[in-house]
């Protein structure tokens, strides 16, 4: 992975020059994000708002 | 006022939000008394615990006057008039900067109130400051920065838990009877938990965000931070309601979430995610051990507790990230890009994984498992952190204890959750505690579940040793 060039492209150079450390961290951390979680087969299932998949959203009190 | 106190009643600041509301309505306490109390306490322990970035107390002095008149004339408007209320600095309030806690935002003046901010005015809250927090509401306690970080009232080496730490300490130490927080990762349910108070994240869009600084807008919440459970079902009842200007809000009209306090835990089915902090991020073993026993005490109350597993902590977290990131990194990008080093560190550190990381926020939301489980029982209980506060001043253990927390899951999902205090660690006598979960919109059943608990068990009455 080209951290410079990722930088550069995201429009770091200034923390790029500056803070090095904690741009190089940054990418890795995203880097390792990408696989961190399962996505859905079926991506209607989960919803925005999430309370828009919830029945008990109109019940009354229990 | 009219009616002298009776002696053994406690010092105004000392009273829970309800208690006060109780004796205002009675005209045996005015607002100007209660808040030259609370402005006393501020004075003696804020110089060690840091809770707030700017102490309104003379325009907070002419509000509470105002609200005594009021009140004499023809009775409080409601439960929080003449109570003050702390804004965590994120939140605006008309005419004063809301600095986000950062160099970045020094003179960022509100030109009007945020729309909860607006509520608790017509109601008649009094606010006598702006709150600390972690910078943006998402760095950490940072030391590079305008203001102190805020510190944990019962014990100031160690850290309060953010990002609404000043809101944490000042209603812990009993600064406040109360105070917003917001949560977009657990922060008001973090604080909450380390400074031994009630903090709830309502439904997503329940209340408005709008005039509160955007850390993730699709996991952003602003949360009640009080004492007790029916003083944070009072305060979300002043804080609720719709805004046709936050395109998140539910568009849902307040409740009284009071009305079931007095039902308790009988009857309940209350799921027990033990993967949480048994498999997934371990406890320690006194935390472990207060979740049992709270667990037990639920059940003694005539809870039926069952096991239920949702997908693993770890997999919540990073959608939780997947999501905020980016989210953030839009936010802040132009200062990413021209004054990276007017942030803390922490804070850079954290923002800037959001500038290599693309959004998929609708697609990984997780929401469906637990609905299934929400078929099966009405409330699940949980963790809340893996561990008691942990020392400000040592940076590693922050850092390692930050994320071992259960909070982010409800962010993800949308669904309201409580933290309520459940012990006491023995080597450090600092809180520990757990959290009640409900579906979308159950917010009176987690507080009466809560304030069941909260009944059989003696941490309620247990305050910091300052």
């Amino acid at each position: 992975m080209n951290v410079e060039a990722l930088a550069l492209a995201a429009g770091l150079q200034r923390a790029w020059a500056d803070h090095r450390a904690d741009v190089e961290e940054a990418a890795a951390t995203a880097a390792k994000l990408r696989t961190a979680f399962a996505r859905p087969a079926e991506p209607a299932a989960e919803p925005t708002p999430p309370y828009a998949l919830t029945p008990a959203a109109t019940e009354a009190g229990r | 006022m009219t009616a002298p106190r009776m002696p053994h009643e406690a010092a105004p600041s000392m009273m829970s939000l309800a208690e006060a509301a109780a004796l205002i309505a009675a005209r045996r306490l005015s607002p100007v008394e209660l808040l030259q109390d609370c402005l006393a306490r501020i004075s003696a322990l804020d110089p060690r615990l840091n809770a707030f970035v700017r102490l309104l107390d003379e325009q907070a002095m002419t509000q509470a006057r105002a609200a005594e008149t009021e009140i004499l004339r023809g009775g409080p408007r409601s439960p929080l008039h003449g109570i003050p209320v702390g804004l965590k600095d994120i939140i605006d309030l008309a005419g004063h900067p809301t600095t986000c806690h950062s160099r970045l935002c020094l003179d960022r003046v509100a030109t009007e109130d945020a729309a909860v901010v607006a509520r608790l005015r017509e109601a008649g809250a009094v606010f006598p400051g702006k709150l600390s927090t972690h910078e943006f509401a998402l760095g950490g306690p940072a030391f590079d920065l305008p203001f102190p970080p805020a510190r944990n009232p019962w014990n100031p080496a160690h850290h309060p838990g953010g990002s609404s730490s000043g809101s944490g300490a000042a209603v812990g130490a009993r600064m406040l009877p109360a105070a917003l927080g917001t949560d977009t990762g657990g922060s008001v349910r973090h604080p909450a938990s380390h400074c031994g108070i009630v903090g709830l994240k309502p439904t997503y869009g329940l209340v408005s965000r709008r005039g509160v600084f955007p850390l993730a807008f699709t996991l952003d919440h602003v949360g009640p931070m009080t004492r007790t459970v029916r003083d944070n079902a009072m305060l979300l009842g002043a804080m609720a309601g719709p805004d046709p200007l936050d395109p998140g809000s539910a568009m849902r009209g307040p409740e009284d979430y009071t009305r079931d306090l007095h039902r308790g835990l009988k009857g309940l089915r209350i799921g027990f995610v033990r993967h949480f902090h048994e498999r997934d991020t371990p406890a320690t073993p006194e935390m472990a051990a207060a979740l049992e026993e709270a667990a037990q005490v639920m059940a003694a109350e005539g809870a039926e507790l069952r096991a239920v597993t949702l997908p693993p902590l770890g997999e919540f977290a990073a959608v939780n990230r997947a999501i905020m990131l980016p989210e953030a990194a839009s936010v802040h990008e132009t200062w990413l890009r021209e004054r990276p080093g007017d942030y803390a560190q922490v804070t850079r550190r954290r923002l800037l994984p959001g500038m290599f990381t693309t959004s998929a926020a609708s697609s990984m939301r997780q929401a469906g498992s637990m609905e299934a489980a929400f078929r099966e029982v009405d409330l699940l209980l949980c963790a809340s952190s893996m561990d008691p506060a942990c020392r400000i001043d040592d940076a590693a253990e922050v850092e390692r204890t930050y994320p071992r927390q259960a909070r982010t899951p409800f962010n993800v999902t949308g669904h309201p959750a409580i933290a309520v205090m459940c012990g006491l660690s023995q080597a450090g006598g600092l809180p520990l505690a757990l959290q009640l979960v409900a579906p979308a919109f159950q917010e009176a059943l987690l507080y009466r579940a809560a304030a069941g608990y909260e009944r059989a068990a003696p941490w309620r009455e247990m305050a910091p040793p300052l």
